[in-house]
């Protein structure tokens, strides 16, 4: 596994509506890529910690899900870049452990986590509604999140 | 007499947050609390129609932390629905497969998350209540025990169930592979380190916690105890099985009182609806429903680690039970009623698990080739349980001829445990909060109060971030006094 430098991951739920954006987009940017050298591309629908044992051995991660604020319009998106951020407090559940706190878990275990991970965050309508079909706002946006993220993350063969 | 605002706005129960609503008496003291647990919608319209033979890929998306345990239940759901027997190989290759499971999440949840609260202590900062904190207690080479007892187990789940996350195992009437002789010499390895694991994290608990009056009293706190009916499944002798056997139930006092087949769950459990929230509340039918108390005359029960060795008379295994006979001597007796002493627990089923792994793979049956009996019958209705780590797991189907999904009905740990949840939440709320004088510790101790039910709020989403948990605090008037959130 730790062959490839970089691994994209599409992150999310594939039968809860909206949840499946950062899997749909995912497939997207990889299938524009062709299967290149030194990047993986996975699915996954994990909880934090299994999610960071994912991450471990690449020295980049792009990871492409959903969010759900209610600040900004369905289908809009953000780029975080997770390789600075931090987190006060770990949560005693793991229930509770999510993306963030589980970086901040690995990177304080000294696990070798990539330097540069870039989270994709795109901002959904429903993600409490069981169901294989996204919303039409999160559905019409996910051509442009993915070329977005095909020229951002690998447009000079980063 | 309650507030008025008891009838809470339909709107608000369509939120998703994990979230505490708190009405004050006219002498500012807690009246009521609630605490709502977040649900997903529409499981059983997504399952009808499909055939059944899906659930088992389907249902480990309910739930990002523990899907193997939807998946075995779910396996076991099909051979009741087609009435076939799997051969023996076949059940003990689900078993050690689970039984490895529940080893590693076990010890995820107990030296990251839920065993701080003790290593560490429960009055220390949030900021170190963690993993970090144990390290610091322990040192950073424990750490990587966890990681490298979880790195093979995980391993041995790839290997037996084609993946870890959504495995593809288990089939009606057996599993879809059998076990390689060089894979099971290589994965006995793997229980002796668990076992011996095991023991170290037992005898970590001794010298950190039970060495420390203080934590002592904290686990034996009346504040963290509820004296409810507790529900387990049980092998048959009576002890604490994960993947099969009996539904047993004990009284507050340890008495049984209900020793049935996951087939005839209905019988005994009945589901209270609240006006105020979509999850339901199962209770004991035979008890009956007599509101959000504790006590013999309430149907309330809990399931879950303690749970379960409070309902059993025992481990199956040799070492685990030396462990079992020392927690209850030390908590005064069975059935032990302290919520906080589910963390140890914990630590004593992952013992039995971990032996449990070493004896299935000395048996010589673990490598035989029959694995699957191909199903004849006409499915119409099945029934499916075993223990995930939080708790009993129940998959109930219901199809036509052609095995079409026609009904669907699970209940999960978190249904089983909402209306302690939600009285363990009021009884902590009630010590916080006195003549109108809100605590700043208060969610903490509130969280302290459900942490070791491990609650699944809506965890089958995985978004990015998470709902805030949120307390709001209410006058005798409904006007919102208070908002405190984490």
């Amino acid at each position: 596994m730790a062959a490839s430098r970089s691994i994209l991951v599409g992150l999310g739920n594939p039968i809860l509506s909206d949840d499946a954006v950062g899997i749909v987009v995912a497939r997207r940017v990889w299938e524009a890529l062709g299967n290149p050298p030194g990047v993986n591309c996975v699915e996954a629908a994990v909880g934090g910690i299994e999610l960071v044992e994912m991450l471990a051995g690449y020295d980049k991660a792009v990871v492409v899900d959903a969010i759900h604020t209610g600040t900004c319009r369905p289908g809009e998106f953000s780029c975080i870049d997770f390789s600075a951020i931090c987190v006060s407090e770990i949560p005693a559940m793991t229930h509770r452990v999510g993306l963030a706190e589980a970086i901040e878990l690995a990177r304080r275990l000294n696990m070798h986590i990539p330097r540069t991970i870039h989270v994709y965050a795109i901002e959904v309508e429903d993600i409490m509604t069981f169901g294989t079909s996204m919303t039409d706002s999160v559905a019409a946006a996910v051509p442009a999140v993915a070329a977005h993220i095909l020229s951002a993350e690998f447009g000079d063969g980063e | 007499m309650l507030s008025k605002r008891i009838t809470i706005n339909p709107v608000s129960r369509l939120e998703g947050h994990g979230k505490i609503e708190i009405f004050l008496d006219d002498s500012g003291n807690v009246d009521r609390a609630f605490f709502q647990v977040p649900e997903l919608r529409g499981f059983e319209t997504f399952c009808l129609g499909r055939p059944a033979e899906e659930m088992p890929r389907i249902t480990p998306r309910i739930c990002g932390v523990c899907p193997t345990a939807h998946h075995m239940a779910s396996t076991k759901c099909l051979d009741d629905l087609w009435q076939v027997e799997p051969p023996s190989t076949a059940k003990k290759l689900r078993e050690l497969a689970y039984s490895t499971f529940m080893v590693e999440d076990h010890f995820l949840h107990f030296f990251f998350l839920g065993g701080p609260d003790f290593v560490v202590g429960p009055t220390a900062p949030a900021a170190e209540r963690n993993i970090l904190g144990v390290i610091a207690k322990v040192g950073l080479e424990i750490a990587g025990q966890v990681i490298r007892i979880r790195r093979e187990c995980r391993q041995i789940l790839e290997t037996m169930m084609g993946k870890v996350i959504h495995p593809v195992f288990g089939l009606p009437g057996g599993v879809s592979k059998g076990l390689a002789k060089e894979d099971q010499q290589k994965f006995l390895q793997t229980a002796n380190f668990a076992i011996d694991f095991a023991q170290f994290a037992l005898q970590l608990f001794d010298d950190v916690v039970l060495a420390n009056k203080e934590y002592v009293d904290l686990i034996l706190n009346d504040a963290y105890a509820h004296k409810t009916y507790y529900m387990g499944l049980v092998d048959e002798n009576n002890k604490v099985n994960f993947y099969d056997g009996m539904i047993r139930v004990v009284d507050p006092a340890g008495n049984q009182v209900a020793r049935f087949h996951p087939r005839d769950y209905t019988q005994y459990i009945s589901e209270h609806v609240e006006p105020w929230t979509y999850i339901t509340f199962p209770f004991l039918k035979q008890v009956g429903w007599k509101g959000f108390v504790d006590g013999p005359e309430s149907g309330v029960y809990r399931v879950a680690p303690l749970a379960r060795l409070n309902a059993a008379d025992g481990m199956a295994t040799l070492l685990a039970q030396e462990a079992y006979e020392k927690m209850f001597e030390t908590l005064g007796g069975k059935p032990a009623h302290a919520t906080l002493a589910f963390h140890w627990a914990r630590l004593v089923e992952a013992l039995y698990a971990a032996e449990r792994m070493k004896e299935l793979l000395e048996d010589p049956e673990i490598t035989g080739l029959h694995v699957r009996v191909v199903p004849t019958e006409i499915p119409r209705e099945g029934v499916g349980v075993v223990e995930a780590p939080r708790g009993t797991l129940i998959h109930h189907y219901w199809t036509d001829d052609d095995g079409i999904l026609t009904r669907v009905n699970l209940i999960v740990a978190t249904n089983h445990n909402a209306a302690p949840m939600a009285m363990s939440v009021e009884k902590a709320a009630k010590g916080m909060i006195k003549n109108g004088n809100v605590s700043d510790g208060l969610l903490n101790m509130v969280e302290m109060a459900f942490r070791p039910y491990d609650p699944c709020h809506a965890c089958a989403t995985h978004a990015l971030g998470h709902a805030p948990l949120e307390a709001r605090i209410y006058d005798r008037e409904g006007r919102l006094l208070k908002t405190v959130r984490k």
